[in-house]
């Protein structure tokens, strides 16, 4: 007997009753789950679709670290596979190893690069939903909030750039969830603390976050002038404060704070990163590699990043817009310092404040058009009955631009967002592996396992394999590695030659790499994939 | 005794389990991460319970008494004293006297066989406001709730409150405490009682802020989980509730918090209002020997509510955890105190790993965040009773919190100690009275 044919049971409503039951629930959901729900799955299947296979896996080595790095994680029980020199915090790829290590995701692709990848179509979604929140929170209406959202998603820059495996993906995550919670609409201590929290993680997972400090401080100020504020900002600054410390003191216990003979220390990272690295030149010369870094940019999108820049001062006059404006300005101001290091991933960080300050600005304009009358209907929910023509009239210039925003930008984002989703730049990496697979033994005849000097982007398929490769990089840098090839090159067995690897090369002293260009010398060509960037070339050293 | 039996065959059971999966040493990690764990707890939680007025700016505006109504219930209020002569008592009865509030008596309670300098003092005031004042003496054994109990019967009017000895109660108190009970549906009001002396000594400050965040913020939270530990002071009571609930425990070295207790099982709803302009004001022990020694009664009344066990009869399950937290805590909390430099000293001497090395400072920070949390209610303190807080008064605070934690630690073992020995006589506080300083003149004008 069901639970319908039960005495007990209630008779069957009508369908309509029923349907008035359904329309009850849903209504009870907050309307904007719908809309959150419906940008997830578009931008989830924008950025979803190819995601490991474009871009190429092996135009960057960077990316081929942090998975390699947690990749250490899960498997050597360090954090890194090389001696950890403190060059990043490391809170980042020890995201993508948990990740990796809650869904057995090391398992599940031939790559490990994807594994990087898929996270960031994980951290990707929570960045969606928390753009939406953050919109909100600042008052934009559901209509600019999605705005905002797609303006984030969907340019192809943001997307060329948040589909790669880099630190500042995550950290940009975790700095929208510190607005979205120093926006706290009931002026909680504890959003402001966790806000805190999240941004602390953002700064440990990417350093550089911390030149928006500023702007989020600024945020914090205007969201705590009322009775618990000063509370409310001590403890966001303590809890800040301790999180980053646990940084240092992990140097600290590890004895690699001070600089000190035979190992590595925190100081001399920071010293490096802040004035040590090579300057990319100004962005106006058109020589230097930071104009290099911008045209590429240009290239794949000038208007998010364009009408953000142009956007971003007139909306500081409007006061809830001036936080995530000045999150625009400084990161711009930092980008044009002189002598400074302009890194690829620079603008990861750029592209979700360019797109809340453009709709930010679209819906002010919106919104001023609105007579009080018709706010205060808004506000009560009454349907537009009383609205004149006057204000009606007085939107059109507003819905003009998002109009005129839309179809200029939608020519241009199109051809790029179709190949972003069709191509597979994956070739040559495949057929590098299926043709080590089928060519190179593990193990050479006297039982030592096949030594292999490689970029970071093939190093974690290779080991897995059961090669035992060594990013070039280390080969004259880290006195592990070194130790390994007492020989130099000759105990060197095979090299992959990529494009990037040439490009370092390049740029790199000849003497830091010169294990890597010596093997190259003497190796003899055996096999080369794919072209132009994504080329790969193995060559077999025999010493 | 067999449950105990049971559960120490299970502890033993367990630990030589996790000895044989994970070693000596992963063993002794797990023992690590697990008190570090309970530390965190203990740590983030008291600091967030007592952060309560902070939540919001909606609780902060909240945490005062509301506009006043006309009077509508009449009060008796006891006022035990004991050892206390005029200087003290005089003010106490001339502030509760100029009361805005119609419909009041007062009860004295004194020892009539051994105190004659405070009964004298009574008895004076008495024939000063013979309409108000009622005299009670007691003879035999004397502690605080056998003067409540031999007062109570003399209680006429609707509502009985308790005001100390040494406690001046502000002018419209009464009316404000009438107008909570009128406007909630409140059968306790527990009105805020403030230390005062903050410039005394280098513990008085942090005493202060104590009773700072435990009345203007913690207490708050406790009320609105609807299980809460009374102060013994400026608290307001139904008369039928009291009755009800078989009034105070003459046995318990800290009846306030028993009571509260009690009441709470039984149902009944209490009000906290914290309000500077309207604040009963204390002054701290006058020697750390003496705070210890008033701790130590604390702290065992709380565990002797916790042995007698009426809070078992809460209905649901989060209520009873609620009340062994509430109960526990401040034992718990002084000697998890004594772990934190342990567990920071643990972290560098002892080759752990570094992650876990990491974890165990997780204490330590939370504790500094604490600290800060303290350091902002110092300076709302100074501003909410116009008080001067200067750097000095913020150097104490940090420089005196470490260890006045080690006070409380000892007190914590002491009183530990002394339940398991079955000892509970009064280890009674003397009040020195020291805010009457700046009130001498009123003293003499109100027993003039």
């Amino acid at each position: 007997m069901t639970a319908c044919e039960s005495p007990s049971y209630v008779p069957a409503l009508p369908r309509w009753e029923r349907y008035k039951l359904t329309t009850r629930f849903l209504s009870r959901i907050p309307r904007g789950t719908f809309v959150i729900l419906g940008l997830l799955v578009v931008t989830g299947l924008v950025h979803g679709l190819h995601m490991t296979v474009t871009p190429a896996l092996v135009t960057t080595d960077d990316e081929g670290t942090y998975v390699a790095q947690a990749w250490a994680i899960l498997h050597q029980g360090r954090l890194a596979h090389y001696t950890y020199w403190y060059d990043h915090p490391p809170l980042g790829w020890i995201q993508i190893a948990g990740w990796a290590w809650l869904t057995h995701a090391f398992e599940r692709y031939d790559s490990a690069i994807a594994v990087g990848r898929e996270f960031m179509l994980v951290m990707k979604l929570a960045s969606v939903a928390l753009m939406y929140v953050v919109s909100r929170r600042l008052g934009m209406n559901r209509v600019f909030a999605s705005l905002a959202v797609l303006l984030f998603a969907l340019t192809p820059l943001g997307l060329y750039y948040q589909r790669l495996t880099f630190l500042d993906n995550i950290a940009v995550t975790w700095l929208l969830a510190a607005f979205a919670l120093a926006l706290s609409p009931r002026h909680k201590t504890s959003a402001i603390l966790a806000s805190a929290l999240c941004f602390g993680v953002a700064v440990l997972t990417k350093e550089t976050i911390l030149v928006i400090a500023p702007a989020l401080i600024y945020q914090l100020l205007q969201a705590t002038r009322n009775h618990t504020g000063r509370m409310a900002r001590v403890l966001w600054f303590a809890t800040l404060t301790f999180t980053g410390l646990f940084y240092v003191g992990m140097a600290l216990i590890k004895h690699e704070l001070l600089p000190g003979a035979g190992h590595v220390d925190l100081l001399t990272a920071i010293r490096w990163q802040l004035f040590d690295r090579a300057s990319s030149g100004s962005i106006f010369d058109p020589t230097s590699a930071a104009s290099v870094i911008a045209h590429s940019w240009v290239g794949l999108d000038p208007w998010v990043l364009g009408l953000g820049l142009i956007a971003a001062l007139p909306a500081l006059t409007v006061p809830r817009l001036r936080p995530v404006s000045l999150v625009l300005l400084i990161q711009v101001a930092f980008m044009l310092r002189p002598g400074g290091y302009l890194p690829q991933p620079y603008l990861i960080a750029m592209v979700p404040f360019a797109a809340l300050v453009i709709a930010g600005v679209l819906h002010f304009l919106w919104d001023i058009s609105s007579g009080d009358n018709a706010r205060n209907q808004q506000r009560r929910k009454i349907p537009y009955t009383r609205v004149s023509y006057v204000e009606a009239a007085a939107k059109v210039p507003a819905l003009a631009l998002v109009v005129a925003l839309v179809l200029t930008v939608a020519p241009v984002w199109e051809p790029r967002l179709r190949s972003l989703t069709t191509d597979d730049r994956n070739v040559s990496v495949r057929q590098f592996t299926e043709w080590m697979e089928h060519n190179v033994p593990t193990t050479r005849p006297d039982g030592r396992k096949v030594r292999i000097v490689v970029s970071d982007a093939m190093w974690v398929d290779l080991k897995q394999r059961g090669y035992d490769p060594d990013w070039y990089f280390k080969m004259d840098l880290d006195p592990e590695v070194q130790a390994k090839y007492p020989r130099g090159w000759q105990d060197v067995d095979y090299l992959i030659y990529t494009n990037e690897l040439n490009e370092t090369a390049k740029s790199e002293s000849k003497q830091d790499m010169r294990t890597t260009l010596e093997a190259r010398k003497h190796g003899t060509l055996v096999a080369q994939f794919g072209s132009q960037s994504e080329s790969i070339w193995i060559y077999k050293v025999t010493g | 005794m067999r449950i105990r039996a049971l559960l120490i065959a299970c502890l033993v059971a367990a630990s030589s389990l996790m000895l044989a999966w994970l070693g000596v040493r992963g063993a002794m990690y797990a023992v690590i991460v697990g008190i570090v764990v309970l530390m965190i707890f203990v740590a983030v939680s008291s600091l967030w319970l007592s952060l309560y007025a902070w939540h919001t700016p909606t609780n902060m505006q909240q945490v005062g008494f509301a506009e006043p109504l006309p009077p509508k219930h009449g009060f008796s209020v006891i006022v035990p004293v004991r050892g206390a002569g005029m200087e003290i008592i005089g003010p106490t009865v001339s502030a509760l006297v100029a009361q805005d509030h119609p419909d009041l008596e007062i009860l004295m309670v004194v020892s009539g066989d051994d105190d004659e300098t405070t009964r004298a003092s009574a008895e004076v005031l008495r024939d000063m406001h013979p309409d108000l004042i009622k005299v009670i003496n007691v003879t035999g054994k004397k502690n605080k709730p056998l003067a409540l109990m031999a007062a109570l019967p003399h209680a006429s009017k609707e509502i009985v409150g308790i005001i100390d000895a040494e406690s001046i109660a502000a002018r419209s108190l009464l009316t404000l405490v009438d107008t909570t009970f009128q406007r909630s549906r409140a059968d306790v009001v527990q009105a805020g009682v403030q230390l005062m002396n903050y410039r005394d000594s280098w513990y008085s400050l942090i005493n202060c802020m104590e009773y700072y965040r435990w009345f203007k913020s913690r207490l708050h939270w406790h009320a609105l989980r609807k299980f809460i530990t009374l102060g013994g002071n400026t608290v307001f009571f139904k008369r039928d509730a009291l009755l009800a609930v078989g009034a105070w425990d003459t046995n318990n070295l800290a009846e306030d918090c028993e009571i509260g207790v009690r009441l709470s099982v039984a149902g009944y709803e209490v009000a906290v209002a914290y309000d500077p302009a309207h604040i009963t004001m204390e002054s701290t022990p006058d020697s750390p020997r003496r705070l210890v020694r008033q701790r130590i009664r604390w702290m065992q009344g709380f565990l002797q509510t916790y042995r007698k066990g009426v809070w078992r009869e809460l209905d649901t399950w989060p209520m009873r955890t609620l009340a062994r937290y509430t109960l526990l805590m401040p034992t718990a909390q002084a000697v998890f105190g004594l772990l934190l430099p342990l567990s920071v000293a643990a972290a560098i001497w002892l080759k752990v790993p570094t992650i876990l090395a990491l974890f165990t400072f997780v204490p330590l920070a939370a504790f500094l965040v604490t600290l800060a949390a303290d350091m902002v209610a110092l300076r709302e303190f100074g501003e909410d009773f116009g008080l001067k807080v200067g750097i000095r008064d913020q150097l104490r605070l940090v420089l005196g919190t470490f260890p006045y934690q080690c006070l409380l630690s000892i007190a914590a073992i002491g009183a530990v100690v002394r339940q398991k020995r079955g000892k509970d006589n009064w280890e009674l506080t003397v009040q020195a009275g020291q805010h009457h300083k700046g009130l001498e003149l009123a003293t003499a004008k109100g027993s003039a």
